[in-house]
Parts: C-alpha cells; structure tokens; sequence
C-alpha cells in the first residue's frame, strides 16, 4: 500500500513525478494532500532579504525539504546557523546552489551543510561576519564548484576570510570559473598568485585591489582564458589587448576616485 | 576442471532463511560497502530483519540480470536524462510481475541497503502509475480511499487550477 511506506520512501517516488503529476496526486487523498505539498514540490528555496526570518523558521521548513537544490537566504540576518542542530544533514545532498550572503551563519552551520553536498556548484558567502578560514577545508573538498562569490559589499560586515584561505581553497577547487573577490584588497602579487593558481577562471572580479601596470603586466600571460576581468578601482591605467590570446578578452576597468 | 572460488556474504533475512551472495553483487549494497571486509571474514550472517527472502531473491535476480551492464553515467547531464527515459522492457516486467506490494518492499529494501540503479528503476515503474491520470484513476490503482469531503474536493481543485492544461 502506498500510503503505509515511510515518507521518506514516498520521496523517492516522487523525484520521478512530474510537477503536474504531482498537484494531481494532492487531490487523491488528505495524506496525499498533506504530504506531497510539504515535500517534494520543493527544490528551490529563497528567502531573500526577511529580517524576520530565523532558524527555527528555517529548519521547520527543511524538515520536509529532501531535494532542494536550491537554498538561497541572502540577506536574513536572523539566521546564524542554528537551523542545522537538529535536521538530518543528508537534506542537503542534492543542494547545487547555495546563498547565505548577508547573514550570520557561522563556521560551523556552513560546514554542516557543506559536507553533506557533493554536488554544488555555486556558493556565496559573502559579507558573512561569522565565517572564517575554519571553513577552508570544508570547501576545498567541493570539487564541483563553478562559481564562488567571497568578496565584500559593504565594509563593515566582511567576511573573514583571509587571503591564505582564498588561495588554498583556488588552489584545491579547480573547477571555478567565476570568482567574486571585490574589496578584497589584494596585492599586485597576490593578485599574479591568484590568476596563476586559478588557471580555469573565466570571469574575475579583483575590484578595489592594489593592482598597477606593471602587475597586468605579469598577469598578462595568465589570463588565456579570462573572459571578463573585473578591475573597478584598481590602480591599472592602460589595458593592453593581448594579442596571443585566442579567446577574447573584456576588461572593464574604471579610475579609483 | 578447475572451479574458481567466489567470495560470498552471508544475509539473513526477515523469515531468517541465509543467502550467500557473491561479493560482485554485495559491492551494490551501498549500506554494506563499508562492512564487506568484516562480513567476508565472519561466518556469522548479517540479520536484516526488514528485508524478506522474497524481496532478497529479487535483488539478487535484479543485480545478477544486471552485472556487467554498464551502469548509468554518473555526471549530472546524464542523470536528468535518464530519469526521464523509459525503463527497459526486463526492467518493467521484473519489477511489477510480483504486483504493487512486493513492489513496494523491493523499493523499500534497495533504499535500505542503498542500491542507487534499483531504486531509481523501480521508482520509475511507480511514477509511470501515476503519470497523466486523473486522482479517481490513482485511487483505483493504488486502492486508496477517497477521504475528502466534498468542500474538500472542490478546495483541492481550486488549488490545482494552475495545472490544468
């Protein structure tokens, strides 16, 4: 009998069940009607800018969540990471984007649910004032991610990411081809480190770095495969198009005020 | 002739009736991977009490049938793709020859012990009684009782407004 296997059963069943199939069967029974609502409809999740949304809010929610995909809590400020005390961490297995940019998760919740996914591909964390280079390894061990957004907004909440843990986690995560380091102050030669190590990067954005001519210079020849390079406020004057490159390569740049 | 010696396990089962089963298809036990070395060294069987030797015998059947087929390709592209494909014809028949409750323990064994290309196919079978029919049909198949009432019903269908072709 269908409606005697364990939810989590059910579930499985239910990846296969097209979305329209799935409103249908709401209509089959109050278990059905229940159930298949609190669960299964439910691979993206967004609650962007609620200073009103906490971690009990969120962890009642993702009781039922079992194949999100999507998790994005940009901007709730209430979440600190709580919400990952009491849930079975395997929810997040099939989570492929996760934003928890603007808020203050710490070290420990962002870990709990990075290493029970093996499949993300984007992840923002940034201006997140409680995570630190604790979370390093953590992210190193993801080795599909594409994109990384780190960088900082506003100054006051930074993330506390240091420039080792950047590059430690370029260095082991290959795969990223877009990366977000704005205002994160680098130096010209920490900014040569990083597009030498991170030889995928196709779209960089180094905004606010101590960057000159002459470091571009350098850089020059480890950009083939830069696309888009984003040098707002960095002290590079002249942009010379490479002409070896085979790919095109788009600068944007502007003066620092 | 010389007969080569295959390492087996040894499971017992629900009706604690003892099944060997040859390593190459104990590896498909996601659950047991991690104790295969211990389970290979003990005489004693592993009980699982939630499995029947009905369902196990299936298993094994399954997992034999499909040894040295080559298993769906891992990467994410691949398995939106087959998610949405056709079981195989061997595939559809194996799994619903038993009717829907042995179905149903077959789809709650391979979850218990972790067998990744049996689940998924038997899920399908499942999904595909469900697919494009109307909630009375549904209820037939799947024998359920209609618990709304009509307010209900009519509440139900309001919601699901934005699905109607």
């Amino acid at each position: 009998m269908i409606l005697l296997l364990p939810v989590e059963i059910l579930f499985q069943i239910l990846r296969f069940v097209a979305v329209k199939d799935l409103a249908i069967l709401r209509g089959v029974c109050k278990y059905l009607h229940e159930t298949v609502f609190e669960g299964s409809l439910l691979k993206r999740f967004v609650v962007n800018d609620s200073i009103t949304f906490t971690d009990s809010d969120l962890s009642n929610i993702l009781m039922y969540a079992n194949q999100l995909e999507t998790l994005s809590l940009f901007r709730c400020s209430q979440i600190t990471g709580e919400f990952t005390e009491n849930l079975v961490l395997d929810k997040f297995v099939s989570l492929r984007v996760l934003n928890v940019a603007h808020t203050n998760i710490n070290d420990k919740a962002l870990c709990d649910i990075l290493k029970n996914t093996h499949n993300l591909r984007c992840l923002w964390i940034n201006d997140c004032p409680n995570i630190n280079d604790k979370s390093v390894n953590t992210i190193c061990s993801l080795s599909f991610l594409e994109e990384m957004y780190i960088g900082h907004t506003y100054l006051e909440d930074v993330t506390g990411l240091t420039t080792d843990g950047l590059f430690q986690i370029v260095a082991n995560c290959s795969g990223i081809k877009r990366l977000n380091v704005e205002q994160f102050v680098l130096s010209g030669n920490e900014f040569i480190r990083l597009v030498k190590t991170g030889s995928n990067l196709r779209v960089l954005d180094v905004s606010g770095s101590d960057i000159c001519d002459e470091d571009m210079t350098v850089a020059t020849e480890y950009l083939t495969k830069m696309e888009v390079l984003f040098l707002i406020n960095c002290r590079v004057t002249e942009l010379k198009k490479k002409t070896s490159s085979k790919t095109n390569s788009y600068i944007i740049n502007s003066q620092r005020s | 002739m010389y007969k080569k010696i295959v390492p087996q396990i040894k499971l017992e089962t629900y009706e604690k009736e003892v099944f060997e089963i040859d390593l190459d298809i104990a590896k498909k036990f996601g659950k047991l991977v991690p104790v295969l070395q211990e389970l290979l060294n003990d005489d004693k069987p592993l009980t699982i009490k939630t499995i029947n030797s009905g369902t196990l015998k299936k298993i094994i059947t399954w997992c034999t049938y499909h040894k040295g087929r080559s298993p769906p390709p891992e990467d994410d592209d691949n398995r939106m793709k087959h998610s949405t494909e056709e079981v195989s014809s061997w595939d559809d028949k194996f799994l619903q020859e038993d009717g829907q409750a042995a179905l149903f323990d077959l789809i709650s064994a391979a979850h218990t012990l972790d067998i990744d290309g049996l689940l998924d196919v038997a899920c399908k079978v499942v999904a595909t009684m469900i697919k494009g029919k109307a909630p009375e049909e549904i209820r037939k198949v799947f024998n359920i009782k209609n618990d709304f009432t009509q307010q209900e019903e009519d509440q139900v269908r309001k919601e699901n407004d934005w699905c109607e072709d």
